[in-house]
């Protein structure tokens, strides 16, 4: 895969909208991957999704915002009694 | 810049390429340590999950290879990790130009580990910086693969100590890491419904067909969806 590229453009020309096209088939595999996994997760995983999404809206770093989210996930049993 | 300017590979950029991705390959030594736990838990051998880290080297294919390891088919699990990875070709396709006047063995070695870090470090250095020492694409890669491999490691030795996971918030690791890279693929200055039609299209179709196709397959119909509905609203 990271080899076609230089071996692609020998051959094809890659249009904007072919771009496009790609760009948008490698994005959406993610976001089907997060909805498929949010579509069967437990209530934790799915919570955990959306404070990772809002924190990356916030804050902008990925590291900060996944390790957020893991410590809400592990400690979600001990949360959920609470409410 | 010129298709024609000339490129050389040589040690001392091997050297600034890994010089310059060493500050974020740190970054990538706890998400290898995520990676070689999963993989235990999945049921991959510690051998299986090192050797995959140091092949693939890809965190995003990985992770999905995970998620749907036991449910999928083989050929849904090829189809959604070319998929994952598609972007490597756009990658390659925008460094061809100078990638393209290398012999063939330095093509190769500044390909084998390109990946988002060391390809912005790269294209900005040739199109900005108009540097034309190849070699630091080889030596950034490098050092974000070693970085990876041993994050896998120590992961794969922890994953035999810690037990259950999910005790440390494991288990939402795979979800949270692609909702980041979505994240980081999404231009947020330009919310237009031609950018997000798509996405939410695949949405749609991952949750409406998760009962009735094959797992892996309902995701990469809304893959492939997306990508034709995005084509059709470009316009040319």
């Amino acid at each position: 895969m990271r080899a076609s590229g230089p071996l692609l453009m020998k051959y094809v020309t890659l249009t904007p909208r072919r771009e496009t096209m790609l760009n948008t088939m490698a994005i959406a595999i993610l976001v089907a991957l997060v909805a498929n996994t949010a579509a069967s997760g437990n209530l934790d995983v799915i919570t955990a999704i959306i404070v990772t999404f809002l924190l990356l809206c916030v804050i902008n770093n990925i590291f900060v915002a996944i390790i957020t989210s893991m410590a809400l996930a592990a400690f979600w049993p001990y949360l959920s009694q609470l409410f | 810049m010129t298709p024609s300017s000339e490129v050389t590979f040589t040690k001392n950029g091997f050297v600034i390429g890994i010089k310059r991705l060493l500050p974020i390959s740190l970054f990538l030594v706890p998400f290898g340590i995520g990676f070689g736990v999963a993989a235990l838990e999945k049921g991959f051998s510690a051998f299986e999950a090192i050797f995959m880290s140091a092949a693939v080297f890809s965190g995003a294919a990985q992770f999905a290879v995970l998620e749907i390891w036991h449910t999928s088919g083989i050929l849904s699990i090829i189809i959604i990790t070319l998929t994952v990875s598609i972007r490597m070709i756009l990658y390659g396709t925008a460094l061809a130009q100078w990638l393209n006047q290398l012999p063939f063995k330095y093509r190769f070695l500044c390909v084998f580990n390109l990946s988002d870090a060391n390809f912005a470090e790269g294209f900005l250095s040739l199109n900005k910086k108009n540097e034309r020492d190849l070699a630091f694409l080889f030596g950034g890669g490098f050092m974000l693969w070693f970085a990876w491999v041993i994050g896998t490691i120590i992961g794969v030795l922890l994953g035999n100590i810690i037990g259950d996971p999910s005790t440390y918030g494991l288990h939402v690791l795979m979800p949270c890491f692609f909702t980041a890279l979505v994240m980081k693929n999404w231009d947020r200055k330009s919310i237009k419904i031609k950018v997000l039609a798509p996405f939410l299209l695949a949405i749609v179709i991952t949750i409406a067909t998760k009962g009735i196709l094959t797992q892996g397959w309902n995701m990469i119909f809304a893959a492939i969806a997306a990508g034709g509905l995005a084509g059709l609203l470009h316009g040319k």
